[in-house]
């Protein structure tokens, strides 16, 4: 029974360790270790408050935006600022910069680092043994396009990108890293012509969208609802050669079995719909924290926890939030702890039950995937929720819910920038109208959940003598990559992982390609510690 | 290979200054951009980038760059990236426990069978070193090994080695006190000379580290410097005495004097809630103690830096990086960089008197009475 590891996994951010057990060709049993160790939030004890989302944001480079808005949102309350407090032009910069950091973060992520598993070496063997020219074809459209530094799609896409980080410089200052966010609201103050600046790269973005991703006009894509739709959509490229096909139409039709080989009769597919799923003999649930400001409301992709098994839906409520280190390289407690209970003391124990840096977050007491495809689901997305219950949760229903949510974020984001405007014409300009300037309280509690382009965000913060008294982060992909919790449940890429192909035990292409479904990013998955002093932090936070 | 121009990187410090005062420091680079391209074009080198304790920020920002962007700069030139973590297709491969003897599928097999290949590389380190717990290293590991072992073997073979952002530069954020890994950075904690490769490290090209710092660090910072690394024309004075490129973080002044804000400092008007469009001075901007040349380079391909968006500098670039306390007025913290700020002030004050007018100055100063 060979055992496969692989370390580092690499076109993520930071560093994961990934084992498997492998049996007849396929992956028997799964740990996920992360491998990185940092201690941000230790730093920020005794600092000043407007440190935190500074510091904050620099847990990384690929979602800043993320940590600076769900720090914000914590310092907003902790400030004693509710939503109504933001003033209006506020929110909706706010609300631009999250949505254009989440479109390029899935560019990104789909382009860059997830779809050059498709030109692996193998799929080229295996297409071609099954499918002949057609299958020899199909291989050399997808090298032609995905292959790191020289495809056509990954080239045109990773310079797109830089659009989406200049309108985030224009709101922001410069992006990575934006710099304009303050509690009570933003320092930055556009002209009518920024925000022109923006629309002319949001249409440059359309072009690119439309006729490299989608082949038709977002407007369209977004009136795609059923799998019937989706077979409409295909039909009208089946008759193009395949040079001139768009990319998600190579990724829809031959990226499943259920289409290319049981709709279309093809002798082979990418079968990405037949592994990275749930086996359903361990809890599991699709979990979100909403996103974006919608009037005096949060939550324009709203939030949710989705029993995997039974897929009921039920209102997210902060309190089932717990986090487990039976199996973390941490001490101190058994069973689960609120953030605002938990204790963070760390001890390195290699050989032992203990395999990671990472807690083991559970939504009462379950698993839960976050994410795009959590995130869909919970908003009840029509054709996301009509992919998952015709092909069922796996790297394929997973991508293209990232896919799907980069086209709905991106055609959402005109009628923020409009609203905008519109506020700009009417005079809203004075320095109230973009900030509520507070001071610090000498005391304070606040908590601000968000979403990250990788899935659901919390950080909790506690300021005592005006100064940061405690910080706890728990990160999207301390969710997705978690280790065995206290009662032995694997986490989500874990369990999603199991009975994943791997005819190959030395390139474990499949594998790679399921940890990487869940955009993993683990240089914020890691928690704090002072060796010096190997002293316990009850954070007790709120 | 011909390069004339690029001797402007030789030129002695007097004259070096000159022209870039004439030019001013950003327009002097740009001025050898194309020279600078053509030679990348003509080199051929490999570049092995290591990440360590860090958030791949760096690498993002890279990504950024613009005229040349990163893809013409690696695609159409002779630059082979033999190992980057974030882009390459292979991954580290290990079946029981033995590892994949294939670089086109093993990541770890092609970085080592390249560093034992003998050929000349450019390392680039972004990230910090950590070196805890009870320096192990264990806090950082890749491939089973901690990166701390990693990334001395590789600067041991490097040509030249270039740390990328404040955290490879001099720690930043991670190493932060308490420091609770124990990290450092390449040569520097902070602004303390040393780090994890030593005092004295050189690398093969006789060359200490060169510090790329930024939180995360300009895509025109890393590719000029990569490109004056590539052509081996890295001037004996180069280097500030935190071994930043002069170019770009001038030892002689700071963001404050080039800040699109600066009209309002001179007249005194200094905002005391955001959004105010004035200068930022009393919001705690760094910038009269940060040297380099964002509001002159500008990001993002020219569109907006951290003061002209309102945001007061964080002084991302400079060793100390995040020291004090990032809200407060500069005059307030106690010591920045290591030097007393009364003497800093002065140094800010009395630039701005030669500058553009000592009676903005005494305004100031009545105004804080
Ligand atoms: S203090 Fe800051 S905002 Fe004011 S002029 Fe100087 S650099 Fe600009
Ligand atoms: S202006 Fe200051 S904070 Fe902004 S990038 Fe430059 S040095 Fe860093």
């Amino acid at each position: 029974m060979p055992k496969v590891v692989i370390d580092p996994l690499t076109r993520i951010e930071g560093h994961l360790r990934f084992e498997a057990d492998v049996a007849g060709g396929k992956v028997t049993d799964t740990h996920s270790s992360g491998q990185l160790f940092r201690g941000f939030e230790r730093i920020l004890q005794g600092r000043h408050p407007y440190d935190a989302h500074m510091f904050t944001q620099r847990f990384c480079g690929v979602c800043p935006v993320a940590h600076a808005t769900a720090s914000i949102r914590a310092l907003d309350t902790a400030y004693g600022l509710s939503t109504v407090d933001i003033p209006e032009n506020a929110r909706l910069i706010r609300n631009l910069i999250v949505a254009a950091n989440t479109i390029m973060s899935h560019a990104t992520h789909f382009y860059a680092l997830w779809a050059p598993d498709l030109v692996n070496p193998l799929y080229k063997t295996v297409l071609e043994e099954k499918a002949g020219e057609t299958g020899a074809a199909i291989y050399k459209e997808l090298a032609a396009r995905l292959t790191p530094l020289a495809g056509t799609s990954w080239i045109r896409a990773v310079q797109t990108r830089k659009i989406l980080h200049k309108v985030i410089a224009i709101l922001g200052g410069k992006m990575p890293r934006h710099m304009t966010f303050v509690p009570g609201g933003v320092t930055v103050t556009p002209t009518i012509g920024d925000i022109a600046k923006i629309y002319s790269f949001w249409l440059q973005g359309k072009d690119f969208v439309e006729q490299q991703v989608l082949g038709i006009s977002v407007e369209d894509w977004l009136k795609t609802e059923t799998i019937g739709d989706v077979a409409n959509y295909l039909a009208m490229f089946d008759d193009k050669p395949l040079s001139e096909v768009p990319d998600i139409y190579l990724l829809i039709k031959f990226g499943a079995k259920g289409i290319a080989e049981n709709m279309y009769d093809l002798p082979v597919s990418l079968a990405l719909d037949t592994y990275g799923g749930y086996r359903g003999d361990e809890p599991i649930g699709f979990l979100s924290y909403g996103v974006y400001y919608e009037g005096d409301d949060w939550g324009w992709l709203k939030s949710g926890f989705t029993d995997g098994v039974t897929l009921a839906k039920e209102a997210f409520d902060p309190n089932k939030v717990t986090e487990h280190i039976q199996h973390s390289w941490f001490e101190g407690y058994s069973g689960g702890r609120h953030p605002y209970e938990g204790m963070t003391n760390p001890k390195y124990a290699p050989g032992t039950e203990k395999y990671s840096w990472l807690k083991a977050p559970r939504y009462d007491n379950k698993p839960a995937e976050v994410g795009p495809l959590a995130r869909m689901i919970n908003d009840q997305d029509p054709l996301v929720m009509a992919l998952a219950t015709a092909f069922g949760a796996n790297v394929y229903t997973r991508t293209l819910a990232r896919l799907h949510e980069t086209v709905r974020v991106f055609a959402k984001m005109t009628e923020w920038a409009f609203a905008l405007i519109d506020n700009i014409n009417a005079g809203y300009t004075k320095p109230s109208d973009f900030c509520n300037t507070t001071p610090v309280p000498k005391t304070g509690d606040g908590y601000g959940l968000t979403e990250a382009p990788r899935g659901a965000l919390g950080h909790w913060i506690k300021i005592r003598d005006g100064k940061i008294a405690n910080y706890q982060a728990v990160v999207s992909t301390t969710w997705n990559c978690s280790p065995r919790c206290a009662n032995g449940y694997r986490g989500p890429a874990e369990q999603a992982a199991l009975d994943t192909p791997t005819p190959v035990a030395s390139n474990p292409v499949q594998l790679g390609s399921v940890v990487r479904s869940f955009d993993p990013c683990t240089a914020c998955a890691v928690h704090t510690i002072d060796k010096k002093t190997n002293k316990k932090y009850e954070l007790r936070l709120l | 290979m011909k390069f004339e121009n690029l001797d402007i990187l030789k030129l002695d410090r007097r004259t070096f200054l000159k022209v870039a005062a004439a030019m001013g420091a950003s327009a002097f680079l740009g001025t050898y951009k194309a020279d600078i391209v053509r030679a990348i074009a003509e080199a051929d080198r490999n570049i092995v980038w290591l990440h360590g304790s860090e958030c791949t920020g760096c690498s993002i920002s890279f990504l950024n760059a613009e005229h040349p962007d990163v893809i013409q700069a690696v695609t159409k030139l002779n630059v082979m990236i033999q190992y980057h973590e974030t882009i390459m297709a292979q991954q580290g491969l290990f079946v029981d426990g033995a590892a994949v003897k294939d670089a086109a599928l093993n990541a770890n097999y092609a970085l080592e069978h390249f560093l034992d290949s003998g050929k000349p590389f450019i390392l680039v380190v972004e990230g910090c070193v950590p070196q805890g717990p009870e320096g192990t290293g264990d806090y950082c590991k890749i491939a089973g090994k901690p990166f701390l072992d990693e990334v001395k073997h590789a600067a041991e073979k490097a040509l030249i080695t270039v740390a990328i952002g404040t955290c490879a530069a001099y720690g930043g954020i991670p190493a932060t006190p308490p420091n609770p890994t124990d990290a450092a950075g390449l040569q520097f904690l902070k602004t303390t000379k040393g780090g994890v490769l030593g005092a004295g490290y050189k690398s093969k090209a006789g060359l200490p580290v060169i510090n790329i710092p930024g939180c995360p660090a300009h895509p025109d910072w890393v590719l000029l410097t990569l490109a004056a690394a590539i052509l081996e024309k890295v001037p004996a004075d180069f280097l500030d005495k935190y071994q930043r490129p002069k170019p770009f973080f001038p030892p002689a002044y700071t963001i404050h004097e080039n800040c699109p804000r600066r009209g309002f400092y001179d007249r005194g008007e200094l905002d005391t809630e955001y959004a105010g469009g004035k200068c930022l001075w009393k919001l705690g901007c760094r910038a009269p103690v940060t040297h380099s040349d964002c509001p002159l380079r500008l990001w993002n391909d020219g569109h907006n830096m951290c003061t002209q968006a309102g945001a007061p500098c964080i002084g991302c670039v400079e060793p100390m990086f995040p020291d004090g306390t990032l809200a407060e007025e500069i005059e307030k913290i106690p010591t920045l960089v290591g030097v007393d700020i009364n003497t800093i002030a002065k140094v800010a004050v009395g630039a701005a008197a030669i500058g553009v007018g000592a009676h903005a100055v005494r305004r100031i100063a009545m105004k804080e009475e």
